[in-house]
């Protein structure tokens, strides 16, 4: 197999994983959305052992990383401005103001995961207690991940109810300043 | 980096693949380090040199 095919079957690959996936998730099967998933990763992972040319060199990964640096940056900067937008018209629409904290929240966490992986490749080499790095890495993201669900999970949030704010859970942020209008 | 690549590379009768296939590396790289649009790390540099049979300051030249 050619590098060229490679990228063929690639794409034929992700094709029918994203139709699959979507009929599963439409159709409420989440459990064959893992089950495609860890299939396309196999299917994937064998067809690139198959090939015999070399798929990525120095020079690739040299640009890679700069590319995903520059994707970062901009995606880092759209999303804070969006979300800046989104909390500032917050009055407009009730889904704003989770909007914008969907927004500054992955922010946060691509920068945090950003960080980490920087500093565990910048250290890899030099690093003695390599595992407590990555065990600490985990535990930081793990963390932030709960937090995360808990803040934007629609469980414990504030809802609106005969014009007044009413609790539901146990909800993380303070009672909206906006004023409760029952659709 | 000023390199001689290209003329080595001909004077030995292989072909841009062949090359890279010898280097590790794709074929795309070694059209830009033709073109000197790339500088390589010292490994590759070494590696393309130990491929075209040459010694390192023969094929690479710093200006």
């Amino acid at each position: 197999m050619t590098a060229h095919s490679l990228k063929t079957a690639k794409i034929v690959v992700f094709i029918i994983s994203a139709a699959l996936a979507a009929y599963a998730t439409a159709t409420g099967r989440y459990f064959w959305l893992l089950l495609i998933f860890v299939v396309a990763s196999m299917v994937l992972f064998m067809l690139r052992r198959r090939v015999k040319e070399v798929l990525a060199d120095e020079r690739d990964r040299a640009v890679a990383g700069q590319a995903a640096l520059v994707a970062m940056y901009g995606f880092c900067w759209i999303a804070a401005c969006a979300a800046l937008a989104a909390f500032a018209l917050r009055s407009a629409n009730q889904y704003n103001e989770t909007i914008a904290l969907t927004l500054a929240y992955s922010t946060c966490v691509l920068m945090v995961a950003y960080s980490l992986v920087y500093r565990f490749y910048d250290r890899l080499t030099h690093l003695k207690h390599r595992g407590w790095f990555i065990a600490v890495g985990l535990i930081l993201l793990a963390v932030i991940a709960i937090g995360g669900l808990r803040l934007l999970s629609p469980e414990d949030d504030w809802f609106c109810e005969h014009g007044q704010w009413v609790k539901h859970g146990n909800p993380s942020i303070p009672m909206p300043s906006l004023p409760c209008k029952d659709n | 980096m000023q390199n001689h690549i290209r003329e080595l590379r001909q004077a030995r009768g292989m072909t841009q693949e062949e090359l890279a296939q010898k280097a590790g590396v794709r074929r795309e790289t070694i059209v830009f380090l033709e073109q000197e649009k790339y500088n390589p790390s010292l490994k590759l540099a070494s590696d393309v040199a130990k491929a075209l049979k040459a010694p390192i300051t023969e094929v690479f030249e710093i200006r």
